[in-house]
């Protein structure tokens, strides 16, 4: 799978500068007497793949919502871009500032065309004024060509005027990642994105993400299926009952006895 | 988006159908004057513009039976426009209108909070609350001239009055399609399939379920002061959370969501009583609640989409598309 | 004091009365997801119906009783199969389908000229007008409020206990979480279903036998009791049962209150169901920051 075209890197020079892009410090939440997250740090930078790993109910996707801002956390910070996120999630802001993401179930706008999806994402750009820094040629293009563009760069060769209720699990994955790429963000939050894709669509998966970090995005995954975290990851967060218990790179990961414990369960 | 290109047949039936619906609109009740008065028909068509206001929170994906004391509202307000100020009626309508928009912020404050079937019985305490702490007092022969309304020598007859609500609800109808294909429409849509998704790329439910719900309540409002002008009075206990849930059961009936679904049902059922009460009147009196509720749930189980759904499968027959 | 004390009296009699009515709708929401906004209808029928046997075919009050809340027990057996059945996965459109069969009722009850004639009926139940003095105050309460208010106890500690504690409670909770899953457990949905709606109606039914003997048989007055109901039921989030009975408590010693204590606001009595709902609304708004919203919508418009 390869980019339509390739543009030039973000400042001209080469490869990404990485910066701390969120940096989110010993995040509490509970509901209901569970303890969903305990002191979470994590950080995620411009230009790296980052994934958050874990058995379910790690507490992976409520994460997520607290970042977005679907979910107020008892304690912790999380900062973003320099700017302190205030406690009362917003989670409206938050995308305006550059927090994208997808979910676990792709959450298409199923009444209306792939086009229209996606045109979505363009006009939340527009109105929160973002530049698109990952690929400035889009900046002069109209919304329906960038649209498109957007649509190529990941690789869905279907018919924009298509209805989304139509489009296989595959095609739903891939625009909705689209759309949250036409929303301009700069942090790219994605959840279990290869889970129901086979083989060839995971690989095609790992070189759209690898494409997307080196173009400037900050992208954080949540992944289960190991070859697309192995390849494409640079740092790993290991969650087990809304605790850190691991962090390091993808080779230290693996050979992390706490890891394994917890996947395989005490017993070994 | 390149548009279809439409088959000559699809071009003419749509082209006949316009027509056939002018013709239908310009002549108005005259075409019923054999079944009973004018006064029928001007009857239903504020029925269908209030149903229109119902159905209009499908697009949010909620239902609200508290439009029918913001009806009532519509024709209290009118009503004291009239006795206090020597505005033209056009001001006076335009007023009303926008004096729907307090109410409305309430019950949006509501619509926000609540969900589904919560939001549904904070809409129909605040109907009942209106009904027994206010209209109870302000309607009525018995009470004082704030709950009549007057017409202008311009309006006198029926037939004229048709012309001004027919007019209005055509406006009301053109500016309703034209929000469903505007990007507004996109985003509604957008909104109920996902508010969540909806949110986090960037947009704001809260207003835009605001919107829809004082747009829902400034159409019950303008319903409320044509009916006003129709009926000069009420009966106290008119505007009460009983008379709601029968035009919810129109508004099912038309298919919610739908415009051309809700006006179908409101005249339908709004005007179909009252040259009833004229032809048959010992039956309507005694069975118009049950018509209306068996109606209402054959159409329910039997009929999904309702007149609209069933308008929407002949429509595609007859322009002879697959 | 006295005057205080009169003021909780008749409120827990008003309360209970909502509270009664409150529970059969959130049992019904509770384990079928749909609102029951016929339950006050299905209640007017049946206390006509027993009207119908008890004054016009001269049979005992027992029989009389019984007959109406088979007549609603019946209901719900039709309504089941007749409306929920084509209707499945839908609580929205089955929700919906209930204010047309409340319309309906309505309809139904008109409809026998010799029901409406007469505005204060009652139900002559063998308690009526017999009276005892609430020590302490002057307020004399009768028998068949206190019946009514046991009655509450009895029933909404058994349902209570029910859902929690038993097999067929379980089971019932567990068709409405999932039904699909409660079928792979050997639960068969369809009967637990059926069993839910005609126990649903029969209370419905029983609701008004205990209720008629004290606020008399008339259809607007029973309407303006559906609608405290609700109010009620959503003061108990539609869930909890002991909120709920604890709503309706509230709300009929804030209409006493109002009565005895702020005679010169008459109109504020009207406006505690909706001045209640405020307060419980704004009290849950911290609450709501809590979970993640769901997509799914209660009307699904026109497709």
């Amino acid at each position: 799978m390869k980019l339509a075209e390739r543009p030039a890197p973000m400042n001209g020079v080469g490869p990404v500068e990485r910066r701390d892009l969120l940096v989110i410090e010993e995040l509490a939440i509970s509901f209901g007497g569970i303890r969903a997250l305990t002191d979470v740090s994590l950080t995620a930078r411009t230009g790296e793949v980052a994934a958050v790993i874990g058995p379910n109910g790690a507490g992976k996707t409520t994460l997520f919502n607290c970042i977005s801002g679907l979910l107020t956390p008892d304690r912790g910070s999380i900062t973003f871009d320099g700017h302190h996120l205030h406690s009362m999630g917003n989670p409206m802001l938050r995308a305006r500032r550059g927090i994208g993401r997808t979910y676990q179930t792709p959450r298409l706008f199923r009444s209306v065309t792939v086009l229209d999806n996606l045109l979505m994402g363009c006009r939340a750009a527009n109105a929160a004024k973002r530049s698109y820094d990952f690929d400035p040629s889009l900046r002069s293009l109209r919304p329906e060509e960038r649209a498109g563009r957007i649509a190529e760069l990941v690789g869905y060769r279907g018919s924009l005027g298509a209805p989304a209720s139509g489009l296989s699990f595959g095609e739903m994955r891939v625009v909705e990642l689209a759309r949250a790429l036409c929303a301009s963000p700069s942090l790219l939050m994605l959840d279990e994105p290869a889970s129901g894709l086979d083989v060839d669509q995971a690989q095609g998966l790992v070189g759209l993400v690898r494409d997307l970090a080196d173009l400037g995005l900050a992208v954080l995954l949540i992944e289960h299926d190991m070859s697309v975290v192995m390849g494409v990851c640079e740092v790993i967060t290991v969650l087990d009952f809304g605790s850190v218990i691991a962090r390091g790179a993808p080779r230290e990961i693996q050979e992390n006895q706490d890891v394994l414990d917890a996947y395989l369960g005490k017993a070994h | 988006m390149s548009v279809a290109t439409l088959t000559s047949r699809t071009f003419t039936t749509r082209a006949a159908g316009a027509g056939l619906l002018a013709a239908f609109v310009l002549a108005g009740p005259k075409l019923f004057t054999w079944a009973g008065p004018a006064a029928a028909y001007d009857f239903g068509l504020t029925v269908a513009m209030l149903v229109v206001a119902v159905s209009v929170l499908a697009w949010i994906g909620e239902i609200s039976l508290a439009v029918v004391a913001q009806m009532g509202l519509g024709m209290v307000t009118l009503s004291w426009f009239q006795d206090h100020t020597s505005f033209p009626l056009a001001l006076s309508l335009v007023l009303v209108t926008l004096s729907s928009i307090p109410t409305s912020l309430i019950l949006g404050v509501f619509c926000l909070r609540l969900r589904g079937v919560n939001f549904v019985i904070a809409s129909l305490a605040f109907a009942g609350m209106t009904q027994k702490a206010f209209f109870q007092k302000v309607l009525g022969a018995a009470t004082s001239l704030h709950g009549r309304v007057s017409r202008p020598e311009m309006f006198r007859s029926d037939g004229a009055l048709y012309y001004l609500i027919a007019l209005s609800l055509v406006g009301v109808v053109v500016a309703l399609y034209r929000l469903q294909r505007s990007r507004i429409g996109t985003a509604l849509a957008s909104l109920r399939d996902s508010e969540t998704a909806f949110w986090t790329l960037g947009y704001s439910p809260a207003a835009y379920k605001l919107f829809v719900v004082c747009l829902s309540g400034a159409i019950a409002t303008l319903a409320g002061a044509y009916y006003g002008l129709l009926q000069g009075t009420v009966p106290s206990f008119y505007f009460n959370p009983g008379l709601a849930i029968v035009y919810f059961g129109f508004a099912v009936a038309g298919g919610m969501g739908s415009i051309g679904g809700a006006i179908a049902g409101g005249l339908f059922f709004g005007a179909m009583p009252k040259y009833m009460e004229v032809l048959w009147p010992s039956i309507y009196n005694k069975f118009d609640f049950l018509f209306y509720g068996l109606v209402a749930l054959l159409i329910i189980v039997w009929v999904p989409g309702g007149l609209a759904g069933v308008g929407r499968r002949l429509w595609s027959r007859v322009e002879g598309r697959a | 004091m006295s005057k205080f004390a009169q003021v909780l009296v008749i409120g827990t009699i008003a309360g209970s009365i909502y509270g009664f009515i409150a529970i059969g709708m959130v049992l019904v929401y509770r384990t079928t997801g749909v609102l029951n906004v016929a339950h006050g209808g299905i209640g007017i029928l049946s206390g006509y119906v027993a009207h119908e046997l008890i004054h016009f075919r001269h049979l005992p009050y027992y029989v009389g009783i019984t007959g109406g809340v088979a007549i609603a027990a019946l209901l719900g057996l039709g309504f089941e199969l007749i409306v929920v059945r084509r209707l499945p996965g839908r609580p929205d459109l089955q929700t919906a389908a209930t204010l047309g069969l409340y319309t309906l009722l309505l309809g139904v009850v008109v409809t026998v000229p010799w029901w409406t004639t007469n505005a204060f009926q009652v139900l002559p139940s063998p308690l009526l007008n017999k009276t005892f003095r609430v020590p302490g105050t002057v307020q004399a309460v009768t028998y068949d409020q206190l019946l009514l208010l046991v009655a509450l106890a009895v029933f909404s500690a058994g349902l209570y206990w029910m859902l929690r504690r038993t097999r067929i409670g379980l089971a019932m909770r567990a068709v409405s979480d999932s039904s699909a899953a409660a079928g792979l457990m050997g639960i068969k949905p369809q009967t637990v279903s059926l069993v839910l709606w005609v126990v649903g109606f029969g209370l419905s039914g029983l609701t008004t036998m205990l209720v008629a003997p004290i606020t008399l048989l008339d259809a607007n007055a029973l309407s303006l009791l559906t609608l405290k109901a609700l109010t009620v039921a959503f003061l108990g989030g539609l869930v909890s049962l002991p909120l709920t009975v604890a709503g309706g408590m509230i709300l009929g010693t804030l209409e006493a209150f109002n009565d005895l204590y702020l005679v010169h606001l008459p109109d504020l009595k009207y406006a505690w169901p909706f001045l209640l709902m405020v307060i419980s609304l704004l009290w849950r708004a911290a609450e709501k920051r809590r979970s993640v919203r769901d997509d799914a919508p209660v009307v699904a418009a026109a497709a």
